[in-house]
């Protein structure tokens, strides 16, 4: 059996780890909030955005636009692009400490890639545990973002300028993205969306709304390319903060958990040094009567 | 009987402004337009200037804008502008 000053030692250590994971639950709890308000915000815009985009989508016919691909004979142009080089953007956290939730992050992208193997692969990580995780696997990254927490507008505009630059300048011929999508109360889930060519913004959207008679001012092909920039630039603020929602989310259970394992250990710990202290009295007693008795 | 109509004003950081308005004037990209009840549906692309609203009580109001969209559609006005520089 452990001795007492032994188990008050991890007693003060165990302690400590609970007041640390205390804090850490309060303080992701605190950014949870403001991420997730902010996150709202952002999606509320994004929602009317998309309305104006599907109301010009249904009056789409020809489109000439280098961010689109005529693949799979679409009528939206583009010019023509065998897809032969993939890109996976993958959203990770700054910092673990939040359960299963970058692992799983990565694990998604590592099956994606094995669904790929015909293709060229290549990542672009967001945040720092995907880009250190990439960089010691050594995964080819076209692009990397090891800083995620300061998520601002200018981050997703600089974010959505380099990457369709990488698209344009056919370094990669598809780019999708991978992020943890927030579930309120829930289980957070990754998942996988595509992002360009730009084709899934008109195509899912085509069939839904009856095309409005809209005056177009300069155009109508200049408004549209520069709603669906404004919309790409959009979609990737909302996944880079809707993951920041989730990471915060996730990372707020596994500290909650942490803490009531560490109260549960303490409690075990505590139960032990009093059955310790006692038997160490109970002994020391028998040896004070037994020492006694000889003397008499 | 006013001729109001509503008017919503969103960026990336939330709803700016939402309510009737009498009449608005932002900046297009080929010049300030003009918008009052009944405008035809219209889509346009905003240029960094000053969206100058009257409310229901005939009080102008200037939000400083920084480029967007605006969208006119069943006398529903709805203007998409990365940031707000003052109220």
């Amino acid at each position: 059996m452990a001795s007492l000053r032994q188990i008050r030692r991890r007693m003060k250590s165990v302690h400590s780890i609970n007041a640390i994971t205390k804090a850490m639950q309060m303080i992701s709890t605190f950014r949870f909030k403001r991420a997730e308000t902010r996150f709202s915000k952002i999606r509320a815009y994004l929602l009317e955005l998309g309305g104006i985009l599907s109301n010009l989508s249904a009056s789409v016919t020809d489109l000439q636009h280098p961010l689109f691909s005529s693949v799979g004979g679409s009528a939206s142009g583009g010019e023509k692009r065998v897809v032969k080089k993939k890109t996976l953007i993958v959203m990770t956290g700054d910092k673990g400490l939040c359960g299963a939730y970058n692992m799983n992050l990565i694990k998604a992208a590592l099956l994606w890639k094995k669904q790929n193997s015909s293709f060229e692969t290549s990542f672009i990580p967001v945040g720092k545990v995907g880009y250190e995780s990439f960089r010691k696997k050594g995964l080819s990254m076209a692009l990397f973002y090891p800083e995620k927490a300061l998520a601002d507008l200018a981050l997703a505009k600089k974010m959505t300028e380099e990457i369709k630059n990488l698209y344009l300048s056919k370094k990669t011929d598809e780019v999708s993205l991978i992020y943890t999508r927030f579930k309120a109360g829930g289980t957070s889930a990754a998942v996988v969306e595509p992002i360009l060519p730009l084709n899934h913004l008109i195509e899912n959207r085509k069939d839904q709304s009856a095309p409005v008679d809209y005056i177009y001012e300069p155009g109508f092909e200049k408004v549209f390319f520069d709603l669906l920039n404004k919309y790409l630039e959009g979609k990737m603020y909302l996944s880079v903060l809707e993951s920041l929602t989730s990471e915060y989310s996730a990372r707020m259970m596994a500290m909650k958990q942490a803490s009531e394992n560490g109260e549960e250990v303490l409690f075990d710990l505590k139960l032990l040094k009093n059955k310790t202290r006692q038997a160490v009295i109970t002994r020391e007693l028998s040896e004070i009567v037994a020492g006694a008795s000889i003397l008499v | 009987m006013l001729q109001d109509f509503d008017l919503k004003v969103v960026t990336p950081d939330g709803v700016a402004f939402q309510g009737r308005t009498i009449s608005v004037v932002a900046p297009g990209t080929l010049g300030y337009l003009g918008i009052l009840k009944n405008h035809a549906p219209l889509v346009t692309s905003l240029e960094k200037g000053n969206l100058t609203y009257k409310d229901e009580a005939g009080a102008t109001h200037v939000i400083k804008i920084e480029g967007g969209f605006l969208e006119v559609r069943n006398n529903r006005v709805l203007v998409l502008t990365d940031k707000i520089i003052t109220v």
